[in-house]
């Protein structure tokens, strides 16, 4: 595995994380969620995969149904709070969805060699059946499904539930099932990206699943922008690939990082990618279009 | 059409309706007054299913409502606009319309779909007559967040049209809007009613409720204290007294 391809790999993971949490932000839900989803997608892929020898397509269809519906077992309870309180709800959630997973002791042998989770150590000898293509073929589809939403009327109901979902239940919106469907989402789009992850790196363990993961699936969205999911793809490209520009500063990388967040923070609250500089591209390409029809 | 029985609503020990019972007729206009805090926006509201009713029973076309999601009273034809606008402030104009239209979006293909965001469906066909109804057309495309308060009024208006209702809840439609644009709106609503609307009309401007309204019910402290027709209502002494007091 080349410098450029784990690169690579961890930007198109992190993309999946970060489309993961945008998922429930559509409808103006902040989850923290998504990387107790993304732990039980590793573990459980990885389970499947290397335990019970599932090819990997089906494994991630079972991890994505598990996280869809414990994403609606946990939708429906968490539509009662907002906010800073949703946010502990679910920040709650995968804490203790790391923990459990993470302390997991559950091996059996795997033609003569015992394999499975052993706890701190972690979840060893998982068969890598995914790569880098694997990997961007996912984050293709994700962004190809949340363009076309974008186009539909479902994609208006959901803009209009994240703007006023009083009054979107006064234009006849089922408000209730829309945000539980878009928690589920982004809880089943988690869980496969936690399954791709465990079966590209063939390792995994609790430190992977830590409050800084959580942190950063805020950051990607926070940085790149909520207005369209293109905000999380550009947040999660920039905040990985950017700390490997700047290497050289060992061990105070961490502070240059803080800094750029903040810097960003304070320039473009609303992220790198807003309405405004949407607009901005949608009127040169109406332009554009207008000048070729005249011509 | 629309049944009040007893209703009340309470908010911890005041009681915003106070056992109010009214019987709206199909057709034409039901005027709904009283001073500040006499309780009209709290009966849309309850109507409207934004709150549950403390005790009574609320009837639209013979079936229990009370309570019931407000998704729900719009599909079955009871559309409302507020009085505080709560347009969808980062959609344009004819997006704000298209979502109000959900109640006819029926199967997947109107959900999921992108053709029938434009040509010649029937729902974009409806999204065309209410922008030019309202003298919208132009704005079309501007975000509603950027219109002037009587375009947002009437934004508001089309918004609840879009759920094609037999019933439409009008709460100030006429605040902040000026002479003009008033007499216009009057005409647009008695089109409406010549067409099968019913409408429940709260407003403040008198002469406007007075001018368009065939029945009026007047409200003081969330209890019935008036209903007949504008002259009525007019040399009616105990609503005379709820609005300039008694000496």
């Amino acid at each position: 595995m080349g410098y450029v391809e784990t690169i690579l790999s961890v930007t198109g993971l992190n993309i999946i994380l970060a489309l993961s949490v945008y998922f429930s932000l559509t409808v103006g839900q902040f989850s923290l969620a998504q990387v107790g989803f993304w732990a039980i997608g590793a573990y459980g892929s990885a389970t499947l995969t290397a335990l019970f020898g599932w090819p990997l397509i089906p494994a991630l269809i079972a991890v994505a149904l598990v996280c869809g519906i414990i994403g609606v077992i946990l939708g429906f309870p968490c539509l009662r709070i907002r906010g800073i309180y949703l946010a502990l709800a679910t920040l709650g959630f995968s804490q203790v969805a790391t923990q459990l997973l993470g302390n997991l002791q559950f091996r059996i042998a795997v033609e003569g060699v015992l394999r499975g989770p052993e706890g701190l150590v972690g979840f060893r000898n998982i068969p890598v059946l995914t790569s880098v293509y694997g990997i961007y073929v996912f984050v293709a589809l994700l962004v190809a499904l949340l363009w076309w939403i974008g186009r539909t009327r479902f994609g208006m109901a959901l803009a209009a539930v994240r703007d006023d979902d009083v009054a979107a239940e006064f234009a006849g919106i089922n408000v209730v099932f829309v945000k539980v469907t878009m928690f589920a989402l982004g809880a089943a789009v988690a869980g496969i990206g936690g399954g791709l992850f465990a079966n590209y790196t063939s390792f995994i363990s609790a430190q992977d699943f830590g409050f800084h993961q959580t942190l950063f699936s805020l950051l990607y969205v926070a940085v790149g922008g909520i207005f369209t999911f293109i905000g999380p793809v550009v947040g999660a490209i920039l905040l990985t690939v950017l700390p490997e520009y700047v290497r050289f500063l060992g061990e105070n990388r961490a502070i240059f990082y803080g800094v750029i967040v903040l810097v960003i923070m304070l320039l473009r609250p609303r992220g790198l990618i807003d309405q405004s500089n949407l607009s901005a591209v949608r009127k040169l390409w109406s332009l554009k279009t207008a000048t070729r029809t005249d011509a | 059409m629309l049944e009040l029985a007893r209703l009340s609503k309470a908010f911890g020990g005041v009681r915003a309706v106070d056992e109010l019972t009214l019987d709206l007729p199909r057709g034409g206009v039901f005027g709904l007054i009283g001073p500040n805090g006499s309780g009209k926006t709290t009966i849309i509201n309850l109507i409207s299913g934004l709150y549950t009713p403390t005790s009574g029973e609320i009837l639209f076309e013979g079936a229990k409502i009370g309570g019931m999601p407000s998704h729900r009273i719009v599909r079955r034809g009871v559309a409302r606009t507020f009085q505080n606008m709560r347009l969808f402030s980062e959609l344009s104009v004819e997006d704000n319309i298209r979502v109000f239209q959900a109640p006819h979006a029926r199967n997947i293909g109107d959900w999921l779909g992108t053709r029938q965001m434009r040509g010649n469906s029937p729902l974009h066909e409806k999204v065309e007559e209410l922008l030019h109804s309202l003298a919208l057309t132009k704005l079309r495309r501007e975000m509603a967040g950027n219109l002037s308060l009587g375009e947002q009024k009437r934004l508001e208006i089309a918004r609840a049209l879009a759920t094609e209702p037999t019933l439409l809840l009008l709460d100030e439609p006429a605040g902040g809007m000026s002479f003009q644009e008033i007499e216009a709106l009057g005409e647009f609503l008695r089109n409406l009613v010549a067409k099968g609307l019913t409408i429940m009309l709260v407003e403040h401007n008198m002469r406007f409720v007075m001018a368009i309204a065939q029945r009026i019910a007047v409200l003081n402290f969330g209890r019935l204290i008036a209903c007949g027709s504008p002259q009525e209502i007019r040399s009616n002494r105990t609503v005379v007294e709820a609005y300039l007091g008694n000496e």
